[in-house]
């Protein structure tokens, strides 16, 4: 039951048997990526042609100024994101923007040869007309991928830690540890309370504490005290220890 | 609605990751989703079409108007199957007209352009809620005031406009001619144009119906998996969802216990563990296969006739090669190791002849640069109020002795200390004990300045081991 679960991480098992798990990207924020990254694109396009138009026209003529435009536009077509992307940072501007960077499927960052092989199948990923071809791919593979993911073995993942939210009122109830021994879930779940529970409603509180009525063997506040005490001692099962005396 | 039943994975996450899951969830159940769309939408549109053939602007705008009705049914589906129902298609479709008039007019009239939509609709549709209560509720799920909602409204936006341009440009080149308006006469003239287009713009809308056809359904998801995502970070639906696993977890074995006694409870148990087992086994990962393979062989070996012709002669060419080789390749291999004999002699000469130092840490030893009678001259050298050059004189002396007689290997970078080690190592006892307290004495004279005593200085002399005393030797 719970392995058929839909869920965004991907999980991947790597050679030595170590599974990790990707937080794969999804076409939406991708095709926002792209867009913005088309927009620096064309800025930095508009930007080098007035700054090549102003200074070298006068020198070398308007002819070559054109065919250096045109050279510099070729390597800038084909190379933007290949040089951004095999890059330390791993991601072009407007991936950086939405906190998305490229990586390779095993966890590791792209090669600078899956750079150029997934960004080179952009033609076919925009075939017929604007990427038809790569949103479709996307949006039916698991992973998320375009064709050029998919050749290249690489996926985007949101680099954007998830959400969390640290407790912050003082907490005041009694530290005690849990009569039975909990499993890590179980442990998370009690500490993911601790941290959550600031946002909520009592009756909110007290109806989750009240489903761990058997734990706690008590309801109402009590339950609620007795719980966030357990949390509280999974999270540090002694009261802050005395700091040895200074070292001479 | 049951959360123990839930299909997904829930936790908080990130407002994009909630779009994705959504998108998820409609691949899991694309075929359903669309046939959903197709049997609801596709009759709304064919009776729009019928009803205005000649006027496709009007009808593409009513088209798109419509569209949070179309969006109703995927998400009544979506959401049952979130939550465990695997509603059938007849079953859904029985909720169709109700699904479509509940909340017709709002949604048709002012809340038609509401920028967040898809995330709004969850709430509208399957809390059943109105009205202001309605815009409560919206406003305390946003909670981050609706900007991540708006931001997938654009990005479908934009995905449907890529869709459909996508379309336009695989389908234009099949386009028949008379189908086509006359482009150039639409620069020249504007007004001329509209009379025989309807058919293009017919196409171009069928186009935009294709490409709605695919995306509504993920922003319908998208929209949905933000909902969700904004309740459980709300109401803590995956740490509900944790605890009444560990609260079953808990209650269980005592039912157990209490109805069959220890006993049988262990017994089922056991039973467990060999059905576990066994329904392990049987995964694809634990089948043994079996590979049989077929090999050809020839019906009539043919093994008596050898060939024919007389091969002798290049069969004694091809032996004197071989050997050539081989002998050449022996001789390579000998001439190769004697040149690099040095690398193969591991360490045999390793013990290079030992150079006696001339000087130690600065200090003449050889015996020349000492006078003849050592011992005499030390004390001279104390009388006459120099105890430093005295015990110097000593030292020198002694490793002088040690180095040239006694073959002590000290080299010239040895420290005190290391001279001390070395004379312990290779010196008979009674020199390596003297040599130790002379060590003591000549460190403390010429370091700490402490210079010993005369008496200290006579013992010393007294007790040189060394055959060489210096005039006498």
């Amino acid at each position: 039951m719970a392995a058929s679960r839909l869920d965004t991480l991907q999980s991947v098992e790597l050679a030595d048997g170590v599974e990790i798990q990707l937080r794969v990207a999804g076409p939406a924020v991708r095709s926002t990526a792209w867009l913005l990254d088309l927009l620096v694109f064309l800025l930095a396009l508009v930007l080098l042609e007035l700054a090549l138009a102003y200074t070298l026209a006068k020198a070398i003529g308007e002819d070559m100024t054109q065919g250096l435009m045109m050279l510099v536009m070729f390597v800038m077509n084909w190379f933007y994101n290949v040089a951004f992307e095999s890059s330390s940072r791993g991601c072009t501007p407007g991936q950086k923007w939405m906190k998305l960077r490229v990586i390779s499927l095993n966890g590791g960052p792209v090669t600078i040869s899956q750079a150029i092989l997934r960004n080179f199948l952009r033609v076919i990923d925009f075939m017929p007309f604007l990427y038809l071809t790569g949103f479709l791919s996307c949006l039916f593979t698991k992973r998320f991928q375009r064709l050029g993911d998919l050749v290249a073995g690489t996926v985007m993942v949101y680099t954007d830690p998830p959400p969390v939210t640290l407790p912050k009122t003082h907490v005041n109830a009694e530290r005690r540890a849990p009569p039975i021994p909990l499993s890590r879930e179980e442990q998370a779940a009690l500490q993911q309370f601790l941290e959550r529970a600031p946002n909520w409603s009592d009756e909110r509180r007290l109806e989750l504490s009240g489903i761990l009525q058997p734990l706690t063997g008590a309801v109402g506040m009590e339950g609620l005290h007795r719980l966030v005490g357990m949390a509280m001692w999974i999270q540090e099962p002694e009261a802050e220890a005395p700091s040895p005396p200074p070292f001479r | 609605m049951r959360l123990e039943d839930v299909t997904l994975v829930l936790r908080p996450r990130l407002p994009w990751e909630a779009v994705d899951l959504g998108c998820a969830m409609v691949r899991r159940d694309f075929g359903r989703v669309l046939a959903l769309w197709c049997s609801t939408v596709f009759p709304v549109w064919a009776l729009i079409i019928a009803l205005m053939p000649d006027d496709p602007s009007t009808a593409s705008l009513i088209i798109w108007w419509l569209k949070p009705l179309y969006d109703r049914v995927p998400l009544y589906h979506l959401s049952r199957r979130a939550f465990g129902v695997e509603p059938k298609w007849g079953e859904t479709l029985k909720q169709w007209p109700r699904l479509w008039l509940t909340n017709f007019l709002p949604a048709l009239l002012w809340r038609r352009l509401s920028f967040i939509r898809s995330f709004a609709m969850p709430a509208q549709m399957l809390e059943g809620l109105r009205g202001s209560a309605m815009r409560k509720r919206v406003k305390t799920l946003a909670v981050d005031g609706g900007g991540s909602g708006m931001m997938v409204s654009y990005a479908f936006l934009k995905l449907e406009i890529v869709l459909l341009l996508g379309f336009l440009f695989t389908t234009y080149s099949f386009l028949p001619e008379s189908w086509e308006p006359d482009w150039s006469a639409l620069l020249e003239a504007p007004d001329a144009i509209g009379l025989d287009r309807t058919p293009f713009v017919w196409w171009y809308v069928s186009c935009y119906m294709l490409a709605m056809t695919l995306v509504e359904p993920f922003y319908v998801g998208a929209g949905f998996g933000l909902y969700l995502n904004c309740r459980t970070r709300i109401e803590g639906w995956d740490i509900e969802l944790a605890f009444r696993k560990l609260a079953a977890r808990l209650t269980k074995p005592l039912i157990a216990l209490l109805t069959f006694g220890f006993f049988s409870a262990s017994m089922v148990m056991a039973k467990d563990v060999q059905q576990i087992s066994e329904q392990v086994l049987k995964n694809a990962d634990f089948e043994v296969h079996k590979a049989k393979t077929w090999e050809w062989v020839p019906d009539k070996l043919d093994l008596g006739k050898g060939p024919k012709g007389d091969f002798s002669a290049i069969v004694a060419i091809g032996e004197i090669l071989f050997w050539s080789v081989v002998i050449v390749a022996v001789a390579a291999l000998a001439i190769y190791i004697t040149k690099n004999l040095h690398v193969f002699a591991f360490r045999t000469k390793k013990e290079v002849q030992y150079e006696v130092p001339k000087v130690i840490m600065g200090m003449q030893i050889t015996r020349e640069s000492l006078p003849n009678d050592i011992l005499a001259a030390a004390m001279a050298a104390w009388d006459a109020g120099n105890a430093h050059q005295a015990l110097s004189l000593l030292y020198r002396g002694s490793l002088s002795w040690l180095v040239t007689q006694r073959r002590v290997p000290i080299r010239d970078s040895d420290t005190e200390e290391d001279c001390l080690s070395h004379v312990a190592k290779h010196a008979p006892q009674p020199e390596a004990a003297f040599f130790h307290q002379l060590t003591g004495a000549w460190i403390q004279t010429a370091y700490a300045t402490l210079p010993v005593t005369r008496d200290e200085l006579i013992q010393l002399c007294a007790r040189w081991p060394f055959a060489d005393k210096g005039g006498a030797a």
